[in-house]
Parts: C-alpha cells; sequence; structure tokens
C-alpha cells in the first residue's frame, strides 16, 4: 500500500506533452484500468499521474476523407450513441454495447482499451480487421501508427513512454463488412474467453477481397490469423470454405489454459464462430 | 502527498474537500463528507455497490479519483429520499417490493436505476436489465429489484407523487401471511444503515493482518524493534505469543484448532501471521517485504488426493491420516438390495470451492471498555462470536459484548470469525477503539468456502420403479482447518439419498484437511453438492425404466407416514408430493415446448438445442441431533412501547421481520406497534446462529411463546375471565401510559404501566414493566452408531423445474426459466420467501454453471464470476404450504433449501437438451462442449 501518486489537470495537449516529456506519467482516461491497478497493486504505482479527461482535442466523432475518426477520450456510451458509428461502422457500437456495463461504458475510452493493450480488450480485433491507424503525439511530434503494428508483445505497445494516444482512424473502403462476436461465460460485466471480428470487401465475381480475421483472448496479444485469412482471400462463405476456414484458424492458433478458459477450448471456439459468420455472411 | 481542494456539489449541495487527488471518490465520499450510504465491495469496478450518478451518468464512485469529480456534480443515495428520513419513491418501492434484502447493494441499484429512468423514463425490462447489469446483487436474484424499477416507471409515468406500492399495514392478528416490508428495511433504502465498516469512532486505530504467501510453510519472526523504530507510528505489532487467552478457536468445542494468528507454521495462503495496529497512513507505509520474516516452504497437501495419499503429512497431530470426522448412516442390506435390483445406476460427481461472495467484506471495530470488550462487527452468530472473542482473550463471556451491524449478506460465511480476533486482542492490548475491513481479495482469501467434494453414489429401483437401496461416499475438503467440517461430515449422510424412500441405504462421509482455505458453512453444509448426485440418479433410473422423471420421484417421494432413512418417520408437512404436482403441469408444457423447438431446428441457423429438468430436495430445520434453543424476550415497557429483543440475526434473510409478524400475532397488536431490539449480545437473550434455516422455525418458536406469555400476562393484569386466544379473544391496546384490554363481551379494564415495578430483562436499560419470555429447542435425539434417530424435527421440501437452451458448439448454457416449488409450512411472509427462492436460485445457478474458487488465483470478483442480472432466468414460485403442527403458525425454513434444487435442475436440462450429464461442476463452456465431444466420438 504505497501513498497515492500525484496529478497533474491539464486543458491542452501542449500542456500534457510537456508533463510527458519531463518524466515518468502515467496518463489517465476513463480510469477503468489504472484505478483497478492501483487497487491490486499490480505493478510499481506511478509518482505522477496525468489526467485526460480536460482535454477537448482528444474527444469527437468524426467523418474524414473517407475514414471514421474517434478520439481517444470517447468512451463506449459515447460509441453506442453515436449516429456516425452506427452508420458507418456498427461493429463499433455492436462491440461497446459488450464491454462491462453501463458504469464502465460511461467511463472507459477508446484510447484506454487501446494503450492498456489487454489481450481480452475487446476494441482491439475490430482495429486489426478495419487496418485502423492509431495517431499518436507527443513533443517530438505526431506519427500514425498501423493498429497491425501497434501491438508488440504482452501488453507492449509502440507508443513510447511521452507520447498519448490522440485519435483512431478507421478507413471505410467501400462494400467492406466487419462482424463482431463474443464469447463469456457470463451474460454480463463478462471478460471475453474469445473475441473475434472478420471483416472482408466483396465485389461479387472475384470473391472476397482483404480478409481479415482478428482475434482477442487467444495470444498474448490481439492477432490476426494470417493463414486462415490467406484461405478465405477470394473464396465465397461457402460451406466448404468455413470448414476449411475454421480447420485452419484451430491449427493456427497457440492460445494458453488460465482460470478463465482452456486452450482447446479457445480454439475449438474460434472456429466455430468464424465458422457461424461465414455461415451468416454466406446466408446457408 | 500533497492534498489540494477539489470542489463539485454533492446532493445539491456545493461542497470543497481537501483530499489527495487520486483518493478514490468513493473514500471521499464515506470518510469525508460522512455519506456511508455509498457502498464499497471489491474497489475494482466488479462489484457496483459505489455506484454514484455523476455528471448525470452513473459512475462506480471507487474508479474515479478526486481529481476528476473537480467541478461535477454528484448525487448519492443519500439524496434520493424524498426529505429527511422518507423514502423517495424509488426506495419506496425497493421497500414494498422487498428488493433490498441486505441491502448493501441497495444504494448502487438505487442510483443506477434513477440514472436510468431519468434518461429514458420509458426504460422496458430489457433496458432496466443492461442498466443495472453492473450492480451485483448476491441476495435477491434481482428479480424483485427489476419489478421495483418497473413499478417506479408505471408510476412516473402515470405522475404519481409519491410512493409507488401501498404499504402493507395488517391490523391485530393479521400480520403471519401478510407482505408486510422488511422492519429493518427503511435505512437500507434510505442508506442510512450501517454496515460493518460504517463505523468509525473517532481515535479509531487500523490493523492489518500480514498473511501467509505459502500454503503450508515454517516462518520465523526476527527482531522487530527496527520495524518499530523506522516507523514510530506503530502502536502495537501482535504475534501468536500475544494472543491473551487461548489462541485455538472453532465452532465445535472437540474442533478448536484454528490459531488468531499462526504460531510458527501456516496451513493455508492467506493466513494471518502477525498483526500491525496503527493509524492507516503508517501501515500504508509498511511493505510486506519490511517483515522480517523468514520462511520455510513446506510441500503443500494441495487436496483430496495429496490429503489421502499414505505418504501425506499430517496437518494436525490430532488426525493421523488427515480425516478429520467420519459420518455415517445405516439402514438394511444395501448390497443384497443393489443386488436383487431391477436396474442400478452409478455416478462420480466432483464440485468445488464455492466462494459466498457477500457483496460487504468482513468488518467492524472492537473497543475496550474497562475489562469488558465490546465488537461492533458484521455477523451471523453473535452468541457463538462471543464465546470464542472471550476464548481469545481469555476473559469470562459475560465480558465481551458483540453488537451486530446491519450484515451485509453472510450465507454460512460470516458464521465462522472474520475480522473479530485481530481488532479485539488489539483493541483489548492498546486501549484503543481499532477497526478492520478486509479488501475483497482478503476476504476471498481468508473466509471460508463451501467443501469441494468428490462423491461416489449408486442407486438401484424394481421393476415397479420404486426405490429399493443407496450407497454413498463423500469426501469433503474441509481446508486448513476444522471450522464447520463437523457439520457437513454429519449432516450430508442424513439427506444424501434425497427425499425419497429406499429400504437400504449406505452413506458414509469424510471430512479431510488440506493445506486451502478453511471449508466452512455455505447454505446447504454439504447438501447441495450430495443432491446433483441423487438427482442425477434418479433420471438415470427412470430413464431405464421409461418412466416420466417427475412421475417417478413422485412414486418415490417421502411424505406423511414415510420412514426416512435415520428411523425417523415423518408424521406431517411433507410436502414433496404437492410440490411435485403443482409442478406436473408445467413440466408437461415445458417438455412439450422443448421437443418442438428441437425438431423444428434441424435446418439452417445456429442450433440451439433446448432441455428441461427437475430437481427435488429435503432439508432438515435446524442443527443436526443436537439442542439449538432460543430464547426471546418481550417486554411492554413503562412508556407503552412494545419490545421484541431478539438475538436472531437479520442478514438479509428477512428474519426480523418474521419474528416481529409472528409475536405481533401471537400478542394480538398490529406488527407496526412492535419495536426491535436485535442481536446486541448484552440486550438480547441467545437465540442461537442464523444458521441452518433455522430462525424462523426455532425462533419463531421462541418469540410466538415469548408473546403469548406476554399476553398471558396482561390478561392476568386485567383481570380477564377467560384469558384464551382465538378470533373472539380479548383486544389490547396501548394508550399512552396504560394498556387497554377490551373483552368480547366489550369489558374493558386498563393497566396503568406507571403503577407497575420495572421487571427485569436481559436488557438492563429497558425499563420493562411486563416481560414474558420464551425459549424453543426442536425435539431431536442423537444419531446411533448407524446415523439412525431423530436428526431433526422437521423438514424442509421442495423442487424445481429449469428450462435452459444449450449451444453445442460453444457449449454455452443459458437458464431461460426456472419454475420452483417449496413446502415452506406458512408463508410468514410471502415476500421473503419469494425473496429467498429467488435468491437461492441465482446462488444455485452460480454454482451450477460458473463458479470456481481457486485459491490463489480467483480472488476478486471478476475471475470469481457470480450471476448478473443477465444471467437470471424467469423464476415463477409456487408455495405450498403443508402445516407443520409444531411450527409457529405452520412455518419451517426457506433460506437454505432454495437453492438445493436449483443446479441438479439445470444439469439434467442439460442432459435433456444435448445428451451430456456433466459430473464436474461447474458445467463452464469449456467443460460442456468437451463433453459433447466426448460422446459423439464415443
Ligand atoms: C468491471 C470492468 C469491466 C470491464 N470490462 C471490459 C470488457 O468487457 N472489455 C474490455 O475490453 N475491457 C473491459 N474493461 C477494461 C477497461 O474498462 C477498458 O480497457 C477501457 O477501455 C479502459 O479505458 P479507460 O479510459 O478507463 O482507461 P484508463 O484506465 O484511464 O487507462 C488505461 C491505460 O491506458 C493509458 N491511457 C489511457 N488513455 C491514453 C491515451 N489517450 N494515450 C496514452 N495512454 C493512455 C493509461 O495510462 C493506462 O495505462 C473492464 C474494466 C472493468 C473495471
Ligand atoms: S466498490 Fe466500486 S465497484 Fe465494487
Ligand atoms: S440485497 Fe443485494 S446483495 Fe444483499
Amino acid at each position: 500500500m504505497p501513498a497515492e501518486p500525484q496529478i497533474d489537470v491539464p486543458r491542452h495537449l501542449f500542456e500534457a506533452y510537456e508533463r510527458l516529456a519531463a518524466g515518468p506519467t502515467r496518463p489517465i482516461a476513463g480510469g477503468t484500468d489504472v484505478m483497478v491497478a492501483i487497487t491490486g497493486e499490480l505493478a510499481p504505482i506511478p509518482e505522477r499521474m496525468l489526467d485526460l479527461s480536460r482535454i477537448d482535442a482528444l474527444r469527437g466523432i468524426q467523418l474524414e476523407a473517407g475514414s471514421l475518426v474517434l478520439g481517444a477520450r470517447t468512451t463506449y456510451t459515447e460509441i453506442r450513441r453515436s449516429a456516425l458509428c452506427r452508420e458507418h461502422l456498427p461493429v463499433l457500437v455492436e462491440a461497446a454495447a459488450t464491454i462491462g456495463a453501463a458504469q464502465i461504458q460511461n467511463r472507459g475510452t477508446l484510447g484506454g482499451n487501446i494503450a492498456n493493450a489487454s489481450p481480452a480488450g475487446d476494441m482491439l480485433p475490430i482495429l486489426l480487421a478495419t487496418d485502423a491507424a492509431i495517431l499518436v503525439g507527443g513533443q517530438r511530434g505526431e506519427r500514425e501508427i498501423p493498429a497491425k503494428d501497434f501491438f508488440i508483445a504482452y501488453r507492449k505497445t509502440a507508443l513510447a513512454p511521452d507520447e498519448l494516444i490522440l485519435h483512431v482512424r478507421f478507413p471505410l473502403p467501400p462494400g467492406r463488412e466487419v462482424r463482431f462476436r463474443k464469447v463469456g461465460t457470463r451474460r454480463a460485466q463478462a471478460i471475453s474467453k474469445v473475441v473475434m471480428a472478420l471483416a472482408w470487401e466483396d465485389f461479387g465475381s472475384t470473391g472476397w477481397q482483404n480478409v481479415r480475421v482478428a482475434l482477442g483472448s487467444v495470444a498474448a496479444t490481439p492477432i490476426r490469423a494470417r493463414k486462415t485469412e490467406l484461405i478465405l482471400e477470394g473464396a465465397r462463405p461457402t460451406p466448404e470454405a468455413a470448414d476449411l476456414a475454421a480447420e485452419i484458424l484451430v491449427r493456427e492458433l497457440n492460445p494458453i489454459d488460465d482460470v478463465r478458459s482452456t486452450a482447446d477450448y479457445r480454439r475449438m471456439v474460434s472456429a466455430r464462430i468464424l465458422h457461424r459468420l461465414l455461415r451468416e455472411a454466406g446466408g446457408w | 502527498m500533497t492534498a489540494v481542494d477539489i470542489a463539485f456539489e454533492v446532493n445539491g449541495r456545493q461542497t470543497t474537500v481537501h483530499v489527495e487527488p487520486m483518493r478514490r471518490l468513493s473514500d471521499v465520499l464515506r470518510d469525508e463528507l460522512g455519506l456511508f450510504g455509498t457502498k464499497v465491495g471489491c474497489e475494482a469496478g466488479d462489484c457496483g455497490a459505489c455506484t454514484v450518478r455523476l455528471g448525470g451518468r452513473q459512475v462506480e464512485s471507487c474508479l474515479v479519483p478526486a481529481a476528476q469529480a473537480n467541478g461535477t456534480t454528484i448525487q448519492t443515495v443519500e439524496g434520493l429520499a424524498a426529505r429527511d428520513g422518507v423514502a423517495g419513491d424509488l426506495q419506496a418501492a425497493f421497500l414494498d417490493h422487498g428488493a433490498a434484502q441486505c441491502g448493501i447493494c441497495t444504494p448502487g441499484m438505487l442510483m443506477a436505476a434513477e440514472t436510468l429512468l431519468a434518461a429514458d423514463p420509458n426504460a422496458d425490462d430489457a433496458a432496466i436489465r443492461d442498466g443495472i447489469g453492473g450492480v451485483l446483487c448476491r441476495c435477491t436474484g434481482y428479480v424483485k429489484i427489476v419489478e421495483a424499477i418497473a413499478a417506479t416507471r408505471d408510476a412516473r409515468l402515470v405522475g404519481a407523487a409519491t410512493g409507488v406500492g401501498s404499504p402493507v399495514v395488517p391490523v391485530a392478528g393479521a400480520a403471519v401471511g401478510s407482505r408486510i416490508a422488511k422492519v429493518d428495511g427503511l435505512p437500507r433504502v434510505l442508506g442510512t444503515a450501517r454496515y460493518g465498516a460504517d463505523h468509525r469512532p473517532d481515535d479509531v486505530l487500523a490493523v492489518r493482518a500480514i498473511r501467509s504467501p505459502h500454503a503450508r510453510a515454517r516462518f520465523e519472526i526476527g527482531d522487530l524493534a527496527p520495524l518499530r523504530s523506522r516507523h514510530p507510528g506503530l502502536v502495537d505489532i501482535i504475534t501468536a505469543a500475544d494472543v491473551p487467552g487461548q489462541n485455538r478457536y472453532g465452532i465445535y468445542a472437540t474442533g478448536k484448532d484454528q490459531p488468531a494468528l499462526a504460531d510458527g507454521v501456516v496451513r493455508h495462503p492467506g493466513e494471518a501471521i502477525l498483526a500491525l495496529v496503527a493509524d492507516e497512513a503508517t501501515l500504508a507505509a509498511i511493505a510486506d517485504s519490511d517483515l522480517p520474516i523468514t520462511w520455510e516452504p513446506l510441500p503443500p497437501v494441495r487436496g483430496l488426493d495429496d490429503a489421502l495419499a499414505a505418504e501425506a503429512p499430517t496437518l494436525h497431530d490430532a488426525s493421523p491420516g488427515n480425516v478429520l470426522i467420519r459420518g455415517r448412516l445405516a439402514r438394511g442390506d444395501v448390497d443384497a438390495a443393489l443386488v436383487a435390483s431391477h436396474a442400478t445406476a452409478t455416478i462420480d460427481v466432483e464440485t468445488t470451492f464455492v466462494e459466498h461472495a457477500y457483496i460487504e467484506p468482513e468488518a467492524g471495530v472492537a473497543r475496550r471498555v474497562g475489562d469488558r470488550i465490546e465488537l461492533t462487527v458484521s455477523t451471523q452468530a453473535p452468541y457463538m462470536d462471543r464465546d470464542e472473542v472471550a476464548l481469545i482473550l481469555g476473559i469470562p463471556p459475560a465480558d465481551v459484548r458483540i453488537i451486530p451491524t446491519a450484515c451485509g449478506g453472510g450465507f454460512g460465511g460470516k458464521l465462522d470469525l472474520g475480522v473479530h480476533a485481530l481488532i479485539a486482542i488489539a483493541a483489548w492490548r492498546t486501549g484503543r477503539p481499532v477497526q478492520a475491513v478486509w479488501t475483497r481479495p482478503e476476504s476471498m482469501a481468508a473466509s471460508p468456502k463451501r467443501h469441494p467434494s468428490r462423491i461416489r453414489a449408486t442407486a438401484g429401483v424394481d421393476a415397479d420403479g420404486r426405490l429399493t437401496a443407496y450407497r454413498f461416499h463423500g469426501d469433503f475438503d474441509t481446508g486448513a482447518y476444522a471450522s464447520w467440517g463437523p457439520t457437513v461430515a454429519n449432516r450430508v449422510p442424513v439427506h444424501a439419498m434425497g427425499p425419497y424412500g429406499f429400504d437400504a441405504v449406505l452413506a458414509t462421509t469424510r471430512a479431510v484437511y488440506t493445506n486451502n482455505p478453511p471449508a466452512g458453512a455455505f447454505r446447504g453444509f454439504g447438501v447441495p453438492q450430495a443432491s446433483i448426485a441423487h438427482e442425477a440418479l434418479m433420471d438415470d433410473l427412470a430413464a431405464q425404466l421409461q418412466i416420466d422423471a417427475l412421475e417417478f420421484r413422485l412414486t418415490n417421494a417421502l411424505r406423511a407416514g414415510s420412514t426416512t432413512a435415520s428411523g425417523q418417520r415423518l408424521d406431517a408437512s411433507a410436502g414433496l408430493p404437492a410440490c411435485l404436482e403443482a409442478l406436473r403441469p408445467h413440466w408437461q408444457r415445458l417438455r412439450a415446448e422443448a421437443a418442438a423447438h428441437n425438431a423444428g431446428a434441424g435446418g439452417s441457423g445456429v442450433r440451439v438445442r433446448r432441455g428441461v429438468g427437475i430437481g427435488a430436495m429435503w432439508y432438515g430445520i435446524g442443527n443436526t441431533s443436537m439442542s439449538n434453543p432460543s430464547t426471546i424476550e418481550m417486554g411492554v415497557t413503562d412508556d407503552a412501547r412494545v419490545v421484541l429483543f431478539c438475538g436472531a440475526v437479520d442478514i438479509g434473510q428477512g428474519a426480523s421481520t418474521v419474528l416481529v409478524q409472528i409475536a405481533a400475532d401471537a400478542l394480538g397488536v398490529p406488527a407496526g406497534v412492535v419495536e426491535l431490539v436485535s442481536g446486541d449480545t448484552d440486550r438480547t437473550a441467545d437465540a442461537g446462529k442464523s444458521s441452518a434455516s433455522r430462525q424462523t422455525f426455532v425462533s419463531g418458536n421462541a418469540a410466538r411463546l415469548a408473546a403469548a406469555d406476554l399476553r398471558r400476562q396482561i390478561l392476568l393484569l386485567a383481570e380477564v375471565a377467560d384469558p384464551t386466544t382465538g378470533a373472539d379473544a380479548a383486544a389490547i391496546t396501548f394508550e399512552e401510559g396504560r394498556i387497554v384490554v377490551t373483552e368480547p363481551g366489550g369489558r374493558t379494564s386498563e393497566i396503568d404501566l406507571a403503577e407497575l415495578p420495572l421487571v427485569p430483562v436481559r436488557d438492563v436499560s429497558a425499563a420493562c414493566v411486563i416481560a414474558g419470555r420464551g425459549t424453543f429447542d426442536p425435539r431431536t435425539t442423537p444419531l446411533d452408531a448407524d446415523g439412525q434417530g431423530v436428526p431433526y424435527q422437521t423438514y424442509a421440501f421442495g423442487a424445481q423445474l429449469a428450462d435452459v437452451e444449450v449451444d453445442p458448439e460453444l457449449g454455452t448454457v443459458k437458464v431461460r426459466r426456472i419454475v420452483a416449488a417449496h413446502d415452506v409450512g406458512r408463508a410468514i411472509n410471502p415476500t421473503q420467501v419469494e425473496g429467498q427462492i429467488h435468491g437461492g436460485i441465482a446462488q444455485g445457478l452460480g454454482f451450477a454453471l460458473m463458479e470456481a474458487y481457486v485459491p490463489g488465483r480467483t480472488e476478486n470478483l471478476h475471475d470469481y464470476l457470480i450471476p448478473t442480472v443477465g444471467d437470471m432466468p424467469e423464476i415463477e414460485c409456487l408455495l405450498i404450504e403443508d402445516p407443520e403442527p409444531s411450527g409457529p403458525y405452520g412455518a419451517k425454513g426457506v433460506g437454505e433449501p432454495a437453492l438445493i434444487p436449483t443446479a441438479p435442475a439445470i444439469l439434467g436440462a442439460i442432459h435433456d437438451a444435448v445428451g451430456v450429464r456433466i459430473t464436474q461442476l461447474p458445467a463452464t463452456p469449456d467443460r460442456v462442449r468437451a463433453a459433447i465431444l466426448a460422446r459423439a466420438g464415443a
């Protein structure tokens, strides 16, 4: 039970950047991960905290040049209520509704989910499946990191200690479909046993293009199942393709046993979910 | 750390606090502003007890740092009252609907609901469930909570100004059977009830236990002087050597094996070895690694196999082979009867540790008052606590006073000492008040659990479908210390075969020591584990004989006139046949619906399968073959107040209300007249523990006798000619300073209370001028070596149906509906009986599908899952009232019975749906899926 840390509450990004540049500082957005970490004493408690809740530049949901752009401070409740999300990327709404319960949705943020980088972070497979880009910034400038390069190792990201996540950009290519599925033991307040996002573009004659199969809770980071993607690339969602993709996915995944589930179960469920999503897409 | 000024509006008042900016808002509200209505159950976002409204949205205040509250508008439960002490409409609805049992979740529920209704006045029931999905309740099964919120919504939509329900206010003689609100309910919905953590005297010190990281180890404590000099704020350091009295306690006189502080050897992870006493800041600055402790870890005995192995180390010298106790019941020749049977079935069952997960962790405060000690503590058993604390301090029991706080859930877990020992020792030694509030992980590591079990059972049946013989052996992991292990070992053999008649039974049990946390009392004392086996066997045998599973149970059900396996003849109130008959139409309809669903689901789409299962139970009320008396006093004070002095603790189950209802009718006054003094060992007589579903039956009888005694004395004083009771009996009314008695013929007489001398009652502060007293002890006999005798005076019976949906690909199970029929003798308060059934079903569902405590690994409420509102099925309660002649107004009990049939019914329904029998609990998706695969492969 170490002593409590100090906290800064800036209103502007440049102030936040100064703080981060000055030394080890832990941002806090909705606090739904940070405050739990403090209770659990999971990690040494940072001496300095940086409250992001007053920085307006981190908020907002916009359409920009063919992309949907969400501020890092966007809460799940804001996503659930957003007409733009509902229209352009409804899986975000669907996924946000499965996170924790109302209290967590009111406080928890997209940026927090990304920076926390839990393998069970429910939004993360959607970022991978949609080729989202994460805009980060600090005193050294801003840069855009593709989601696929962001999650480096267990709870390790490409974000530097002096950087903040500013926005997430979801490209909206025409003809793309995205699906989301989460499986847990409990029906509310459930931590995922497996979470999956599936995306594809369909232009009729050529079969599925740019197929993405992304999963959470089956590895140390959220991952894409590249071999399975390859099988589906150029295919159509037929029963045969679904059977084959499911079989490849089982072989491709290498999850672990823990208190929440077994490796076998995770592998098997991932395959069944993929199969279902393909069946629903194929309408058979 | 530097504190800063944080300003916000709370409940309409602008407030500034000077606090560290990272302090949790929950702590700021409670400790700085005294708003104790906001509860803390986990500090991890999991329980929702701390939910407040911040900027119009519901948030968990334990996850909000004070800095983020700056400039906001906050509403807490205290802000919902209509005015001081008067419930707002939502609060009144919770009270009227029985939506608050222990009440610890109530403030969070109310704030979630208020926020929801403010944002969406038309919220349908699904939206209500979504809105309260983040608040856990362990008592109610959420049913009445959703009803109360829906009722408030409806009343607001039609513009009703105040309370939505109409409070039930029965006249004299009509309390029993009526749905009066909980007599102690108002403070619970107002948020003013004080629980274990809510008593914080000035000058209070905290005590922090240093706990073992090892399951089994020897340890030495080195020189503590450097620690003292580094932390001058340390007031006391307590080790085993400092325990003033006996450093061994335990439930049974022969089983006092648990130290308050381990003495050189630890036997489970989380066992306390040393206690630090200081202010909170001093304690916070000391890391566990600062302490001079040398550990010598030893190979732990992790479970039954380890403990029973030939080479296993002996954990307690008094129990070589690690068997704490054996239980046995034998009747007839089981082997012969099984051989002669037309068909038999055998099953192996394994269940795991289950955590009580009451939302209120253990908490309390101790004060030394001269040579006495007073504990204000959350408990189910004040008198037992008193005797245990006396033992540990080495003082007479009369010098210990236990004052129970409002109890935020018990379910058996608060029948053992929690914080008691260390706060008592610390206060005794320092002379200062000492508080302890366990964190959630601490509570989950150190408190007792439901016994894991390993059971093998065989049942036989003759060609006509009549049960013949039952053989049962169960091993129960009792953990590091005896606790309630003997109770489990003795209760299970009596109930092992289920509520059915057999010619021959052999049931044996062992409670086995391991290096796990102690397993203790948990709703049902081992009977829920045993019921998994007997109900699976009933299904199996019925299927072998191609007899309907409900009819098979009905044919074999115990009933009035039956003789139990312990040789006891049931003379009355054995209403299982009535329960099964009440379920029959539901059973037939649900089975047909499930079959139609499954037949139609052959084509495309997700092939979810449905199934219906049934579980039946019986449960002896009160302690097994042991005297367990209850004494209750009832008095009239010199200023004409009627007071029930009741040592039975209301842990949310509603004991206080039921006893007031019984006493009111027996005295012949409206229930609203009766004041209650509850639980305080200085002010009430010993009513025994709130356990074994005994308070309605045992204390109910004591309350009835006390009230009848009081009535008799009043009528004597009034010189009434015919002091009988009954519809046309004399009426008693209380007026200022006097009692008026009106006889059926119209003659009235008055008793001037000022003229009467004071009479002694246990509560010396009560100025009673007339007092009645009642004692009741159930009639039982000792059991012989074969378990034959009369273990209980009466039994509760019940049966439930579960209608489930199984996703065979994912192994997930959704319980759609439960229909529950329970013979309660007489429902003294039907709302409360339903509430017990709903809550029992929620716990039974958790036991069946999701709850698994793994020592050292699931010590929080996100890895240890209990059902949320989203997991609950629709529930229909069918109350069967087959009166118990010896019960108060015919009543028995329902607290534990409600939980027992749920899991067997769910497991039976899974079997019906997908053809697999899950025998290792909980039936998590991976197990269900693996079983389905194994069956397909076989
Ligand atoms: C009861 C409960 C249930 C939950 N259920 C789910 C669930 O179902 N699914 C799920 O995915 N998660 C769940 N979570 C986890 C959590 O709510 C989410 O991960 C949430 O999105 C975190 O957001 P936050 O704003 O609260 O993060 P915070 O706690 O504020 O921060 C999390 C981490 O991100 C960093 N950070 C935050 N914002 C930024 C930024 N802009 N730039 C750089 N670093 C930043 C912080 O320093 C910290 O390390 C649950 C948590 C709780 C307590
Ligand atoms: S105490 Fe805040 S969620 Fe449990
Ligand atoms: S009433 Fe909900 S936890 Fe007790």
